[in-house]
C-alpha cells in the first residue's frame, strides 16, 4: 500500500522508533481501509492522507469526500469494529469528524514520538512539515511535502512501489531508481519556496513524474549538460521525454519526466 | 505491485498437518489470497491446519478476520488450528486485538502437534 510506503520514508527521514513506526502504519491502515470500504459504496474516489511531523508527535489525517456511512455511528460490524478499536489503541488521540451530507468523513490521529528528530525548521507562515497525499484513482497521485528535503526520503519508495505496480521489470526499477537518486542530488538547490509538489500517473510500463515549483530558469538545467558537469545527461538518458513548463500562478517551473520500461 | 507479489502463499503437506506459509503483507488488497487457499479441500482434510506468520511482515484488521475464519472454520470440522510467531507488528495487532490469546501460538518446529 503506498501510503505505507510513505509513511516509511518520513519514518526513515526523522529516525522514528521501529515500533512507533509499526503503529503508526497499522493505525492508518485501517483508517484507509474505512475509506476504500465504505466512503464510496464501493466505486473509486478521493483518498486524502496527510503527514504532519511535530516536534514530539506525529499527525496523520485521512481524509474522503463520500457519502459513506461514518464509522462513529456506522453500527459495529465484525471488521469496522475491530478496526475502530484499533484504531483508538494505538493513537494516543484519534478524532473522528463527520461532515455535512456527502461531504466525507476525516480521521485525525496523534501519534507520541518522543524520541523522534526533528526536521529543520520552517517559517510559521508556511506549510506544516509532513507530506500529504492525494490519490485519485489508483493510476495517479499528488504529494505536497514539507520541508521539501523530506522529499528525497519519500520520492524513492515510492516510484519503485509504482513502477512495481505498473509492472516494470527489474531493470526498469532499477532505472528508476537511478533518476530518483539523480534528482535527489540535483533538485534541492532548484526548488522555489519550501515545499514540494510531486505528481505521479502510472500505466501499464508506463511512469510520469512531474515536480514543481522549481527556480525559474533552472528546470532545463536539470536534464541537460552543464559546464558545471551535473547529472543532467543522465537523467536525459534514463527518461523517455522531458518537458518543462511555467507554472500559471507563477514565474516557477514544473518538471515533467517520462519513464517507460524498454522491455 | 500486484496483489500476488504482496502476498506470498505456500502450501506444504507434512503428515496429517497442512502447513500454509504466509510471506509479505495480508491486508484488505490480499486477505482474499488466502480465503481462498483456506477453502481448498487439501486443507480441510488434514489433522490440522498451522499458518505459518514467521514471514509475515504486516497484517491489518481484514487479515486478522480471515486468520479467525481459518480457526473457526478448523474448529468446526475437528481440526486443530496453530499459527507461529509473526513480525513485531504481526503480533502487536494480535495481542492489543485479543486474538492471539485465542489462537494457539506454536514455535515452528513443535513436533509435538498431531
Amino acid at each position: 500500500m503506498l501510503v505505507r510506503q510513505m509513511l516509511a520514508g518520513v519514518a526513515e527521514a526523522v529516525e522514528l522508533d521501529a515500533n512507533d513506526l509499526n503503529d503508526i502504519s497499522t493505525a492508518v491502515t485501517e483508517a484507509c481501509n474505512n475509506v476504500v470500504l465504505h466512503a464510496y459504496a464501493g466505486a473509486e474516489g478521493p483518498l486524502e492522507v496527510e503527514v504532519h511531523v511535530l516536534p514530539d508527535s506525529v499527525e496523520v489525517v485521512v481524509r474522503d469526500h463520500g457519502g459513506g456511512i461514518p464509522p462513529a455511528i456506522r453500527p459495529a460490524t465484525q471488521t469496522n469494529g475491530i478496526g475502530l478499536s484499533v484504531i483508538k489503541a494505538l493513537a494516543q488521540r484519534a478524532d473522528f469528524r463527520v461532515g455535512p451530507l456527502d461531504s466525507g468523513t476525516e480521521v485525525r490521529m496523534t501519534f507520541a514520538t518522543p524520541q523522534a528528530r526533528a526536521l529543520e525548521p520552517f517559517d510559521e507562515d508556511e506549510l506544516e512539515p509532513g507530506a500529504e497525499i492525494a490519490a485519485e484513482t489508483a493510476g495517479a497521485i499528488e504529494i505536497t511535502v514539507a520541508p521539501a528535503p523530506l522529499a528525497w526520503a519519500i520520492l524513492p519508495r515510492l516510484l519503485s512501489a509504482l513502477a512495481a505496480r505498473a509492472h516494470f521489470r527489474t531493470d526498469g526499477i532499477a532505472d528508476i531508481q537511478l533518476v530518483a537518486d539523480a534528482l535527489t542530488a540535483t533538485v534541492p538547490a532548484s526548488i522555489s519556496g519550501s515545499h514540494l509538489n510531486i505528481a505521479i500517473s502510472v500505466e501499464p510500463r508506463d511512469l510520469e513524474l512531474r515536480i514543481a515549483p522549481l527556480i525559474a530558469g533552472h528546470a532545463q538545467h536539470l536534464i541537460v549538460d552543464s559546464p558545471e558537469g551535473g547529472l543532467g545527461p543522465l537523467i536525459a538518458k534514463l527518461t523517455s521525454s522531458q518537458r518543462v513548463a511555467t507554472l500559471a500562478s507563477s514565474d516557477d517551473e514544473m518538471l515533467a519526466l517520462r519513464l517507460h520500461d524498454r522491455r | 505491485m500486484t496483489v500476488q507479489d504482496q502476498l506470498l502463499i505456500d502450501l506444504r503437506l507434512d503428515g496429517d498437518r497442512a502447513v500454509l506459509s504466509l510471506r509479505g503483507e495480508l491486508d484488505l488488497a490480499s486477505a482474499p489470497l488466502l480465503q481462498a487457499e483456506i477453502e481448498s479441500s487439501q486443507i480441510s482434510s488434514a489433522a490440522m491446519l498451522v499458518l505459518d506468520l514467521q514471514e509475515l511482515k504486516f497484517i491489518d484488521s481484514t487479515g486478522l478476520r480471515v486468520l479467525l475464519a481459518a480457526h473457526e472454520s478448523s474448529r468446526e470440522r475437528g481440526q486443530q488450528f496453530a499459527v507461529t510467531r509473526g513480525s513485531p507488528q504481526v503480533q502487536r495487532l494480535l495481542s492489543i486485538t485479543g486474538v492471539g490469546e485465542h489462537i494457539r501460538i506454536i514455535s515452528p518446529d513443535d513436533e509435538t502437534l498431531v
